[in-house]
């Protein structure tokens, strides 16, 4: 049987219209008492609750390669932001997995922040997040100043830069804790589609 | 138009298997048959256990399973849900299943990719929600083999000690490691399998091999098991062919008689080429070997097309890169393998053939590094003689392209680091013997060489061609040109060395030779042949402490040990060198040359028996060796056995036709036998190869006498004596001959001269004067000679 050969990215495109980077239309501001989600532990936190005068929250999936191979960079960005007062939660999106892998999953790629887990997708909206991995920054009032991607390491899916040019988060969330005031922007992310785990 | 297609195809499967067609219609292919045949209605959408798990298990589960080498799996509807878009987005840009061929007009062996309808099946059923279906309509669970997927391997090799990538390692992480292969005797091998001991972190692996301990001792200059870089060292395909592995492909399980010839004493090269994950990973690879039970019979090449001045002006969008080819001999495409790095686009391989038509052989119209990979071809894609290849790469330097490493675009040339690039094309061919592989490698050779005038490796290649074609004064001229290239070259001053001896320059040879030990001091090979070119000049002590070192530097060879044996050997160490003789049969039990200094020893002890049958193992072994013939047959000869002496000898005169000892051997052996013609038909030869040897004009002499025409027994003892004037037992046997030739007045002339030389001839003519008179063989009677001959022999007795 001869076999039909061309692409079918037109198809393709029809679902992944969520891929498109957005506009931020309608400004999203996260107030402490608003959202609290489970720790891998059984407790719940609120992750806005605190007094950081910025709060970065990076979307993750244990499951996802590039989520993962991310994991040294992340935790080079927070080497370098910590100490800046700017506070870090790592969120899994997935709905099925027990806190025991997860813990296991955060202990083997060696993040060195708190984990939480967001199975209802309750931030992830808010944030209007897509694809993990996917950070959101927000100021000292709670006003998302950034949501995309962590760098552009990332062309696009088994397109990877040797090296990123652009250290989107990492540079978003410096100039909020020097306490700029910028509009709020947002990126494309490249990963793993959260809506897969709808 | 998808419709119309899908109709003609139901009603071709009706036609074949027989079917109602309401029985294909009750499961029709999602929004294919339904829509063709209602033309208005929505298309059903696809399920995961009828439309989405067929494709899934035959063209995604074999890596994406548990345990599998992808990193997640999608055997079952909740693995394959939680993924559905994620699917959807990589098979539509064709990112996945992982092939990177396009279109040509010749098919490449397990062909990867999905078709068009696939693909939007797999994006209809994501845009749908990724419903399961009625799991009674799932096909079975694809055939998973565990372990090996060749079956059992017959040599498996393991790494030492694991090697571990770091977590933050940078994207493409290049490692070569070092596996030493332990063969007891030449092994075929047919299909190579790696099990990377860590799946998750394994792109690509290339196999190569090295029989020199080059690759060890840069492995030994590096921490930690193997050494890193994409340069693979000192290693070299294996007899020419191209061997890698890539994840969730089937391992090449090789071709009836395409197998590559290993010997003992091969280390194998594995280059892994890795992507981190995010954590530290650990790898232990193991690689599967595959053996033939017969050697590889059809002569396989490969030729490289190529460029190695690149030179990519910073931000140019498409630089192309091309070269050609022009096949001198009709060939049988069999792998091919493009190689470039991250600056390439599109690379497409043409074949223009002697009509003016067009083929192409390869389409990539979307290179990345990541994924690149070795293809065969489906047997039968044949190339008429004065076929044109071309190849045309095109390279993209500028930001539009994620993957240029430079940011912002630098000029970009030719180099093996990452961020240089390369444009190479190998192309493996069968052909249809011998004499075609020749002429396409000399093709190649000279192709390269006027490309490249001022590579030394060009030069170097046309010598040895020239070295294995006999033509040794030209593979001089090409060797000294490599070498005034690259002056400190050890393998140049080797092979220099090698080509001098043939031309019988042995004290250049040696300044060659030694050359290159001190180049490289732990060059078995050049140690070997240092001492094999002292030994020649009688230096047999030096030779055999320079063999002793070319032993220490590779244990595992038998080669250095033989040697080492045989000048033990000629220096009358018998002891030692029965030893080192045993210790390289052991490491090779074919080695004719290990045989055949046995016998020596043994014909050393007078052990003549024992040295016929070592001789005879090692005639066995290798039934070209002409030493091992010439040994066995002038050894059966000097004890007798003629008859049986026949049959090495001839193989000895086939194996080396310009050695006229063989022949002569050869000739006395069918004397022997009672075949004169036959014997003076080689002694003829000889004489023509050996015009100085007095020996075959005596043995000439001695056939044509025996046959009675002693006119021509006398015109070669004639020759006989003008080679050795002055000899006693030269002016003898002419005085006999001319005797018998009824020349008395001649003879009695060179008789004598005989006695005159050497008084004890008056005894031998005495006797003859005696024999010829009533000599029982009529014609070998000559009474009035004998009259004569009787007072010649009183005269000279007198005057004596």
């Amino acid at each position: 049987m001869t076999r039909l050969r061309y692409p079918a990215v037109l198809l393709a495109a029809a679902a992944l219209a969520s891929l498109a980077s957005d506009a931020l239309a309608v400004p999203v501001t996260v107030r402490a008492g608003e959202v609290r989600l489970d720790d891998l532990t059984g407790g719940t936190v609120d992750p806005f609750a605190g007094d950081a005068a910025t709060t970065v929250v990076l979307f993750v999936r244990s499951d996802c390669p590039i989520s993962n191979r991310y994991a040294p960079e992340v935790r080079r960005i927070w080497e370098e932001l910590a100490p800046r007062g700017v506070a870090f939660w790592l969120v899994y999106v997935e709905r099925d997995a027990s806190a025991e892998a997860l813990r296991r999953s955060t202990t083997a790629f060696g993040y060195p922040f708190p984990a939480l887990r967001d199975t209802e997708h309750e931030l992830v909206e808010r944030t209007g997040a897509t694809v993990t991995p996917e950070a959101a920054v927000f100021d000292a009032d709670g006003r998302m100043v950034y949501r995309g991607r962590i760098d552009d390491r990332w062309a696009g899916l088994g397109r990877p830069r040797p090296a990123p040019t652009r250290h989107d988060l990492a540079e978003a969330a410096a100039a909020a804790a020097a306490g700029e005031r910028l509009g709020p922007r947002t990126t494309r992310a490249i990963g793993c589609f959260i809506a897969d785990l709808e | 138009m998808t419709g119309r297609r899908a109709t003609a195809a139901v009603a071709l499967v009706v036609l074949v298997a027989g079917l109602r067609p309401e029985s294909l219609r009750a499961s029709p292919a999602p929004g294919e048959s339904a829509r063709g045949a209602q033309g208005t209605a929505a298309p059903v959408p696809p399920t995961f256990s009828r439309d989405v798990a067929p494709i899934l298990f035959t063209s995604c589960v074999p890596c994406h399973r548990p345990g599998g080498v992808a990193p997640f799996s999608l055997l079952t509807h909740e693995d394959a849900k939680r993924r559905a878009r994620l699917i959807a987005h990589v098979t539509g840009d064709r990112y996945m299943p992982p092939w990177l061929p396009g279109d040509a007009d010749v098919e490449l062996v397990g062909d990867r990719r999905l078709t068009a309808s696939e693909i939007e099946t797999l994006a209809r059923w994501a845009a749908a929600g990724a419903p399961a279906g009625d799991p009674a309509e799932l096909p079975p669970h694809p055939r998973l083999v565990e372990g090996w997927q060749l079956g059992e391997p017959d040599l498996v090799v393991a790494l030492d000690e694991p090697y571990t990538l770091p977590a933050d390692a940078p994207s493409d992480v290049f490692h070569n490691f070092v596996l030493p292969l332990p063969v007891a005797s030449t092994r075929w091998v047919r299909a190579v399998e790696l099990r990377p001991g860590n799946p998750r972190i394994v792109h690509h692996a290339v196999v190569q091999v090295d029989e020199t301990r080059g690759s060890r001792r840069r492995d030994d200059r590096e921490p930690g098991p193997g050494f890193s870089g994409m340069e693979m060292g000192d290693s070299h395909l294996p007899d020419g062919h191209l061997v890698a592995w890539t994840p969730g492909r089937v391992p090449f399980a090789g071709r009836e008689g395409m197998a590559w010839r290993l010997e003992p004493g091969t280390d194998l090269v594995l280059q892994l080429h890795m992507l981190p994950t995010g954590k530290p990973e650990t790898i232990q690879p193991r690689v599967g070997l595959f053996f033939a039970d017969e050697p590889s019979r059809a002569p396989s090449f490969t030729i490289t097309l190529g460029d190695e001045e690149i030179d990519i002006p910073a931000g140019a969008r498409d630089h192309r890169v091309a070269d050609t080819f022009e096949l001198p001999v009709a060939v049988e495409l069999y792998a091919v393998y493009p190689h470039a790095h991250y600056l390439a686009r599109e690379m497409t391989v043409t074949a223009t053939l002697p009509d003016g038509r067009d083929r192409t052989l390869l389409h990539i119209p979307e290179w990345d590094f990541s994924w690149q990979d070795e293809y065969h071809f489906v047997p039968g894609a044949r190339l008429p003689a004065g076929t044109r290849l071309e190849m045309v790469y095109s390279y993209d330097n500028s930001t539009e392209n994620p993957r240029n490493p430079n940011v912002p675009p630098e000029r970009v040339r030719f180099g093996y680091r990452s961020s240089d690039e390369m444009a190479f094309l190998s192309l493996q061919l069968i052909m249809e013997d011998e004499a075609a592989r020749e002429a396409l490698q000399r093709a190649e050779v000279e192709k390269r060489l006027a490309d490249t005038p001022s590579s030394w490796r060009a030069h170097q290649a046309m010598g040895r061609l020239l070295l294995d074609e006999g033509r040794w004064e030209e593979a001089v001229g090409s060797l000294r040109r490599a070498a005034a290239l690259a002056p400190e070259k050890p393998s140049l001053r080797l092979d220099l060395g090698r080509a001098l001896r043939r031309t019988g320059r042995e004290d250049e040879a040696l300044g060659e030779l030694q050359r290159a030990v001190e180049l490289d001091p732990a060059s078995a090979d050049a140690l070997a042949a240092l001492g094999l070119a002292l030994e020649a000049r009688g230096r047999l002590g030096e030779a055999v402490a320079l063999f002793r070192r070319a032993v220490d530097a590779a244990p595992d060879s038998a080669g250095p040990r033989i040697d080492l044996g045989m000048a033990l050997t000629a220096s009358g160490d018998l002891e030692a060198a029965d030893r080192e003789l045993r210790r390289a049969l052991e490491l090779d039990p074919d080695a004719s040359f290990a045989h055949l200094g046995l016998g020596r020893v043994a014909a050393a002890r007078d052990e003549l028996p024992e040295a016929i049958g070592h001789y005879r193992r090692a005639h066995q072994a290798d039934p070209d060796n002409a030493n091992a013939a010439f040994a066995l047959g002038t050894t059966l000869l000097g004890t007798g056995r003629s008859t049986e002496a026949i049959e090495p000898l001839r193989r000895a005169v086939a194996a080396a036709p310009g050695e006229p000892e063989g022949r002569r051997a050869l000739a006395e052996a069918l004397l022997a036998a009672g075949d004169p013609a036959a014997a003076d038909e080689q002694l003829a030869r000889a004489a023509e190869l050996a015009p100085a040897d007095p020996a075959i004009p005596a043995a000439r002499a001695r056939v044509a006498q025996a046959a009675g025409r002693f006119a021509e027994a006398a015109d070669h003892q004639r020759r006989v004596v003008d080679l050795l004037p002055g000899d006693a037992a030269a002016h003898y046997n002419l005085g006999v001959a001319l005797t018998l030739a009824g020349r008395l007045d001649d003879a009695i002339e060179q008789l004598r001269r005989a006695v005159a030389t050497d008084p004890r001839y008056l005894d031998a003519l005495s006797a003859m004067a005696r024999t010829l008179a009533d000599h029982p063989d009529p014609a070998l009677r000559r009474p009035e000679a004998a009259e004569r001959l009787a007072a010649l022999a009183a005269e000279l007795a007198g005057g004596g």
